[in-house]
């Protein structure tokens, strides 16, 4: 069990490694000036050097990829050239919108789909579960702001329902901050509870074939007590990893939501930072983001061992 | 019943080819014509309304198809020209180099491609080029992955060893028999990646991470709509994408059900 986690650990942060090299250099090495884009093109060559001076960017790269390293083991995500303000600033009040986004609509989403996976995979040679799959298909092809805009014009616009857009803190009100969340919330949970029902369906009617399973009825269980109480364990990992790829996929999906519901988080300050050329709080941002998505792989392994003691020996792939 | 969700793959696929073939002879009206009736409802002579500019917007959609399709080739041959050959490679056993693209998959893995896009817009600016680029970088593992799975079970085959034995080198039988044998399967792959690309690609342009605003784009039309004067103008673009993402959806899985007999049988 410790050497399992051990490798996991070490491969965990070298991933993290990994990934930082990448995005620095992504955003650094490639031409272009943050000193004269600031600047302006008109101005003279000796205030852009000095600039240049004054942010550190005369110095070479790979001092300062470490110089920005040594800071994210602080947990400094680095300082917005053009503001002047740290990056974590920024993100401070805009982590609770992408916090309860995404804290809302994933176990949101797992409630949906679950029963309705199973509802399908039992009913599956019926015309009901037929509509499921074919319902679930149609989901699949729709993107989330697709999804969102239609659910705005429904409510928002025809129905005048609930807010089209907008977001209040939940210190400030907290049924005007479920009100303006509904929507959102529901976006996300009808896109990825299509794509989970599909996925629990499929683990479902797996487990339908099973020695197990049939075991189970032949001692007279019911269907669906055989399925709940076998199955579901049974495809509890594969479950998992889907809803930790889920997860990770609405850490930067989550972006989309925010832009069609006009929401100030972490994602609507990435494509602000993208157009206002801030490139640190990109930098920083995505770092963040993708540190994140990693964290949410490295627990899912460690759900694994949890859930499937045979993984837990230390077996080289 | 397999047979009819195909049929309807098909008809959507082609569709969206169909228009994007069309608009590069004729066009209904000429897409960047500013026109005087703004917000004009469907009918005659524009068939799916205007949007905020008085522009045609059935001949902006078919227009659309074009970046579509174009970004969801280009992204895929990239993936797979890149993806595919490393997976045959690992999948032909060299363990050192295994753990190695396995591990940087696994990086791959953590950029998805809306946050690819976004590095590469904030270095270079946003274009249908760094979106396709990303959209691609992010598909390799995708290939990769899906190469060695199909290569491993190939290798177990006789007349592999029948080859190794008779003295085939290693790339010849790469080429020769790895390749073809796992080509169907790629083909699945390209199909399913395909409308995942078209998916991205949406989203990118929706964002105004990918083509320049003149150029019309599915995303950039649903983006641009306005939901209170003219929500039809919002309903468009977003059901060419979802038909678009369907179409080569629905392909990918018939063609993927024919090829697995497990398949066909549970279902």
């Amino acid at each position: 069990m410790r050497s399992a986690l051990a490798r996991r650990l070490i491969v965990f942060f070298g991933t993290v490694l990994a990934a930082s090299v990448v995005i620095f250099f992504i955003i650094q090495a490639l031409p272009g000036d943050v000193a004269l884009t600031t600047l302006g093109m008109g101005a003279s060559p000796e205030a852009v050097e000095a600039l240049r001076e004054r942010w550190g960017l005369d110095r070479p790269l790979i001092v300062r990829y470490f110089e920005w390293l040594l800071g994210l083991f602080h947990g400094d995500l680095g300082t917005s050239y053009l503001t002047g303000e740290t990056v974590w600033s920024q993100i401070g009040p805009r982590l609770a919108v992408t916090g309860w986004l995404v804290g809302l609509s994933m176990p949101l989403s797992a409630l949906v789909a679950l029963p309705l996976g199973l509802v399908a995979a039992m009913l599956r040679r019926r015309l009901s579960g037929v509509l499921v799959n074919a319902l679930s298909h149609i989901g699949l092809a729709i993107p989330v702001f697709v999804v969102g805009t239609v659910l705005t014009i429904i409510f928002a616009v025809k129905l005048g329902w609930l807010p089209a857009n907008g977001y209040v803190p939940i210190g400030e009100s907290v049924g005007e901050w479920a009100r303006r969340l509904i929507l959102p919330v529901t976006t996300i949970v009808i896109v990825q509870g299509c794509f989970l029902a599909r996925y629990v369906r499929a683990g479902f009617i797996d487990v339908l074939t099973e020695d197990y399973y049939r075991t189970a009825r032949a001692v007279g269980w019911r269907r669906w007590r055989g399925l709940w109480r076998h199955g579901l364990r049974n495809m509890s990992t594969s479950l998992v990893t889907v809803l930790g790829l889920q997860l990770a996929a609405l850490l930067v999906g989550a972006i989309l939501v925010e832009q069609v519901f006009v929401l100030r988080g972490l994602g609507s300050l990435l494509i602000q930072a993208v157009k206002a050329q801030d490139l640190m709080i990109v930098q920083g941002v995505s770092m963040l983001l993708v540190f994140a998505v990693l964290t949410v792989n490295f627990l899912v392994d460690l759900a694994y061992l949890a859930i499937d003691p045979r993984l837990r020996k230390a077996v080289p792939r | 019943m397999k047979r009819f969700t195909v049929a309807v793959g098909l008809i959507c696929a082609g569709l969206v080819i169909l228009a994007g073939l069309v608009s590069l002879v004729w066009t209904p009206f000429d897409p960047a014509q500013i026109g005087e009736q703004r917000y004009a409802p469907l009918g005659w002579p524009h068939l799916l309304g205007t949007d905020h500019l008085g522009m045609d917007t059935a001949s902006r959609l078919m227009v659309g198809a074009q970046t579509t399709i174009f970004v969801g080739i280009i992204a895929v041959a990239l993936a797979a020209l890149i993806g595919v050959p490393f997976g045959i490679f690992v999948g032909m056993g060299h363990r050192i180099t295994g753990e190695i693209v396995a591990r940087a998959s696994d990086i791959l893995y953590a950029l998805p491609a809306l946050l690819l896009a976004i590095l590469l817009a904030a270095a270079r600016g946003a274009s249908v080029t760094t979106a396709t680029i990303a959209i691609g970088i992010a598909t390799i593992p995708v290939f990769q992955r899906m190469a060695r799975a199909a290569t491993l079970t190939v290798m177990s085959q006789d007349y592999i060893l029948a080859a190794c034995v008779s003295g085939t080198p290693k790339w010849l039988i790469a080429l020769r028999h790895v390749l073809p044998n796992i080509a169907p399967l790629l083909g699945v792959q390209a199909a399913a990646s395909f409308s995942m690309a078209i998916l991205a690609e949406a989203g990118l342009s929706y964002l105004g991470l990918s083509a320049p605003p003149t150029t019309p784009t599915w995303g950039r039309m649903l983006r641009d709509a306005n939901l209170y004067a003219a929500p039809a103008q919002a309903v468009i673009p977003g059901v060419a994408i979802a038909l678009a993402v369907l179409g080569f959806n629905l392909i990918g899985d018939g063609v993927r059900d024919y090829l697995d007999p497990r398949l066909r049988e549970v279902r």
